[in-house]
Formats: structure tokens, C-alpha cells, sequence
């Protein structure tokens, strides 16, 4: 898969389509009539799931009608993990090759078109159309996981219940520039805003310092007594979902992060 | 790369063209900062500017441009939750309304309740309740030591020694900064690198007998400038200006890492 969006990439400059592509099964056991599906654009994106474009140049893109979905650009390469349009519904790790890649956020079910014009485009020829289908609703349940090689996620570290939705942002002034940014962005600040019970962002070493939390509220005293014997070093993402703590590393992606973790 | 940040027509530039004032303006006194061989003058009350918090001049420009792309920037979060600007009123206490105001800027970063803090509570008890000038450090040490009140509990310039009462006294013990980070004086890249890691700076200004809390770097006309806010009430653009040229280069400088978690 990743060779595949890596080709793909090489060739956006030559006109090659920046939606992601379905993967082409590949034949391990020669077979009497082997049935390869052409690549094609994915048709179908999900809440909670990753939609990405990747692009070498900057795109303009629109979506038709507005409101069924939310398209944010961000600078690229990357590495998100999550969900995938078109994937098996499990959570995965990929490389993001493009310059310039965008994030089709599903909003509303409904069918969009997006509309995908570069910047730089002098030809009607240039500007690219994909119907999708978009899947608001709640995500069905993903299915058995059966293969023993992958790696099980992590469990969360258990708390007294705090009774809601929650998110600690650990980190340190001395933190990775990029990782500060996002953290200080008003994207990130709105999505705590608007999807949590409550989150604060701490100064690491001041936390850990004996005394400073004293007159914290008593549930966030409860949360770091909880999850500090197992806080790995530097920055880290504290998702509070009730009884449980989920720790991630702090980076750049961090609404990605919480979007799937949610 | 942007060429200019975004400046509001209401922002005041101040620039090498601005005049220095004669006389007559009491609020800024460095007479008591004795510098060491390196120019830091706070000893135990604030750390010292480390390595690892430099961000090479090379990246300047093109950090610039991503926090304010993603609306990173202090002033951003300060317009988004509408923190109105301090006003010193006629008092002389610039020194200490500039930390204070770096306390409900860190405060507000770590998501705790937005509670507006009186400057009079930590200056006026350091001059004896008069009206004079001072300087940074002795309104961080305090605010290290002891705290700041709220506003509900000590009116913002109030010198009445009736708020010195044993109720104010544990009430501030909610609002203290512990950990301060000292630049050395005139240092441009100390003091751009902590802005683009999103340190609120306290930075006393010699030429205009002033202290003013600086919110971000910005790039003008090809250069770095300075967002700052002064605590003249709603001067400039809701309290933000601009410093350049070398009238930016702070003879003073301090910022806080966290405040206390209350």
C-alpha cells in the first residue's frame, strides 16, 4: 500500500490523480485466472476515519454541496495513524508523502463531490472531480482481528471513575517546535473546547514537582496519581474516557489523535 | 513564505523613528538590577535561558508563518477568549502589571478558570503601598512567594491597605508562578526563541520607562518584529502594538514556565 501511494506520488506533478486509491491485491500463489481490480479513487469516507489528498503542489478544494464535509491543509510529509478510508477498519500507521496534504473531515452524511483545482491550473483539463459517499453516523464495530502477527493495542491504565470525557496535554516548554504549534493552535484549543468535559494542558516538570497539584480540582489529582508510574518520557497525550487513561505521544497530529481516540 | 504578518491599522508601531520620552515617566526602574557577568539579574527567581530552547534565526521566518497560519499565536487565543487588556489606570505599576498579566496568559494556556488578577495586590504591598516604579523581579519573586488576589477580592490599582488582610493572603496562594525563565538583556534570540514556543515575556524597556507583555514574533517587511500588549486599557488594537528595530531589545526579560494548577 505504501509503495503503491508512494508511486502515486511521484506522479502527481504529471497529472496523476491525489485521491486516495484503493490498493491492488497482489497475486502471492499463481493462479488460474488472477482478478486484479484497477486502482480507483475511494468513494466513501467515514466519521473518524482518515480521507487524505496528497498532493506535490497546492490544490484548491471544494466540496459540493458545502457541509457534508470539512477539508483542512496541512503541510506534509507526515506520519498519521488511525483509521483510513478504504482500509480494513483497523487502525494503522501511514506515511503522508504529499507537500501538501488535505483532510476530508466527515461532517454529515450525504453525497459530496469534491472538486480539486491546482493552484497553478491554466486548463479546464486540470481540475478533477470524485463523487464520495460520506458516513456520519456512529462507525460500526470493526470486525475480529485474526491476525496474530499485529501487535494488540496497549491497555488503558484504570482510575477511579471520573465520570466524562477528558484530556491532559503534557508537555514542556522545551518541547518540539512543531508539537507546540499544534498544541497552541485554535483548532486544537476549539476541539478541547467543544468535545471534552474538560482538559488541561500542564508543564511536565512542574507537575511532577511534589506539591504543585495540591490545589488542582480533586478529579485531574486522581487522573496524574493514576497514570504517572506509567507516563513514558516527554510529551504525552492523556485521553480520559470514564474509568480508564489512554497515553499516546503528544505530537503534531494531535486532533487527528483525540479524533480517533474519542 | 509570507513577505508581512497581518497588522492591524489600530496597532501602534513603535520603531526607531518613535521618540524616546525626556522625562516624567516613573514606572520602570532598573536601578536595582545588578546584573551578573552574563547579564542575568534574578538569581534564585527564575532560571536561566538553556540551549535547549534556541530556535535557530533560519527558522524564524517560516515558524512565523505556521503559527500564524494556524492561529498559534497568543493574540489569537487572547482575542478567541476574549481577555481584555489590564489598564494600569494612574498608577505606576507597569512592572507589575506586565508579570501578572503573563500569570492569566499562562493560566489560560493551561485551560484553568480565566480569573482576572489585581496588579496593585502584588506591587502596592512591595513599595508600601505607594505609588512608585519598580522592576520585574521583585513582582516575580512575589508572585513566586505569595501570589496574586483577584480582582473581585482587590480592585486592580487599588493602594487601600485594607485588602493586605489574612483572607487575601491564602487567597493569592491559588495564584503564584513558580518557575520563571530570565533572558539576558538585549538578546534577540533568546527572547524571539521563547515566542515562538509560546512564553508570554515580561520585558522592561529602558528608552520608554516601561514594562510590557510581550505575546509573539512577528515577520515585518522582512525582518522579525514584536506583538506586544501594554496595560493601558484598550490602547492600540485591543491593548496589541508592535516594536521593531532595536527599540524591541528588552533590558529586561523574564517568562513564566507554568502557573500554579488551582
Amino acid at each position: 500500500m505504501l509503495t503503491l501511494l508512494l508511486a502515486l506520488n511521484l506522479l502527481l506533478d504529471e497529472g496523476i490523480s491525489p485521491f486516495p486509491m484503493t490498493a491492488v491485491p497482489q497475486v502471492v500463489t499463481p493462479q488460474p485466472t488472477p482478478v486484479a481490480d484497477d486502482p480507483h479513487p475511494i468513494g466513501t469516507v467515514q466519521r473518524e476515519e482518515f480521507y487524505v489528498l496528497q498532493s506535490e503542489a497546492p490544490l484548491l478544494v471544494v466540496a459540493s454541496p458545502p457541509g457534508l464535509v470539512e477539508i483542512t491543509h496541512e503541510q506534509g510529509p507526515l506520519m498519521a495513524r488511525g483509521r483510513f478510508a478504504g482500509g480494513d477498519g483497523k487502525t494503522e500507521t501511514r506515511m503522508l508523502l504529499g507537500d501538501h496534504l488535505y483532510f476530508i473531515d466527515a461532517v454529515k452524511s450525504g453525497t459530496v463531490e469534491l472538486i480539486v483545482i491546482p493552484v497553478a491550473a491554466t486548463e479546464a483539463e486540470q481540475i478533477q472531480r470524485q463523487l464520495v459517499e460520506v458516513q456520519a453516523g456512529p462507525r460500526p464495530p470493526p470486525q475480529p482481528d485474526t491476525d496474530t502477527d499485529t501487535e494488540p493495542e496497549p491497555d488503558g491504565i484504570p482510575v477511579d471513575d471520573t465520570g466524562g470525557f477528558r484530556v491532559l496535554l503534557l508537555l514542556d516548554e522545551t518541547a518540539d517546535p512543531d508539537t507546540l504549534t499544534a498544541v497552541d493552535s485554535l483548532r486544537t484549543v476549539k476541539w478541547l473546547d467543544d468535545n471534552t468535559d474538560d482538559w488541561r494542558r500542564w508543564d511536565r516538570s512542574t507537575a511532577e514537582t511534589d506539591g504543585e497539584l495540591d490545589k488542582e480540582e480533586p478529579v485531574w489529582r486522581r487522573i496524574w496519581q493514576a497514570a504517572r508510574p506509567a507516563l513514558p518520557e516527554g510529551p504525552q497525550l492523556l485521553i480520559i474516557q470514564g474509568k480508564t487513561i489512554t497515553v499516546r505521544p503528544l505530537t503534531s497530529q494531535v486532533v487527528q489523535e483525540l479524533e480517533v481516540s474519542r | 513564505m509570507t513577505s508581512s504578518s497581518r497588522v492591524s491599522r489600530f496597532e501602534h508601531i513603535l520603531d526607531d523613528e518613535t521618540a524616546t520620552p525626556v522625562d516624567g515617566w516613573v514606572g520602570l526602574d532598573l536601578s536595582e538590577r545588578l546584573p551578573d557577568g552574563e547579564g542575568y539579574a534574578y538569581g534564585q527567581f527564575a532560571g536561566r535561558f538553556s540551549e535547549g530552547l534556541y530556535i535557530p534565526e533560519t527558522d524564524w521566518q517560516g515558524m512565523i508563518e505556521e503559527r500564524e497560519q494556524k492561529q498559534s499565536q497568543l493574540s489569537d487565543r487572547i482575542r478567541h477568549k476574549q481577555l481584555a487588556p489590564l489598564n494600569q489606570g494612574n498608577t505606576n505599576y507597569c512592572w507589575s502589571n506586565a508579570p501578572v498579566h503573563c500569570l492569566e496568559l499562562v493560566r489560560m494556556k493551561q485551560n484553568q478558570p480565566l480569573v482576572r488578577l489585581s496588579p496593585a495586590s502584588v506591587a502596592a504591598p512591595i513599595k508600601r503601598f505607594a505609588n512608585r516604579g519598580g522592576w520585574g523581579r521583585d513582582a516575580i519573586r512575589w508572585l513566586a512567594e505569595r501570589g496574586a488576589v483577584p480582582v473581585g477580592s482587590w480592585p486592580a490599582n487599588s493602594r487601600d491597605q485594607k485588602y493586605y488582610n489574612d483572607s487575601n493572603r491564602e487567597l493569592a496562594k491559588n495564584y503564584m508562578v513558580r518557575q520563571w525563565v530570565e533572558c539576558q538583556p538585549r538578546n534577540l534570540s533568546q527572547m524571539v526563541s521563547l515566542l515562538l514556543r509560546g512564553f508570554p515575556l515580561a520585558a522592561g524597556y529602558n528608552w520608554w520607562g516601561h514594562e510590557v507583555t510581550l505575546t509573539e514574533a512577528i515577520w515585518l517587511d522582512g525582518e522579525v518584529a514584536i506583538r506586544f500588549r501594554n496595560s493601558w486599557g484598550n490602547w492600540g488594537d485591543y491593548g496589541f502594538g508592535i516594536l521593531r528595530g532595536s527599540k524591541m531589545l528588552a533590558d529586561d526579560l523574564v517568562g513564566p514556565y507554568s502557573g500554579s494548577m488551582t
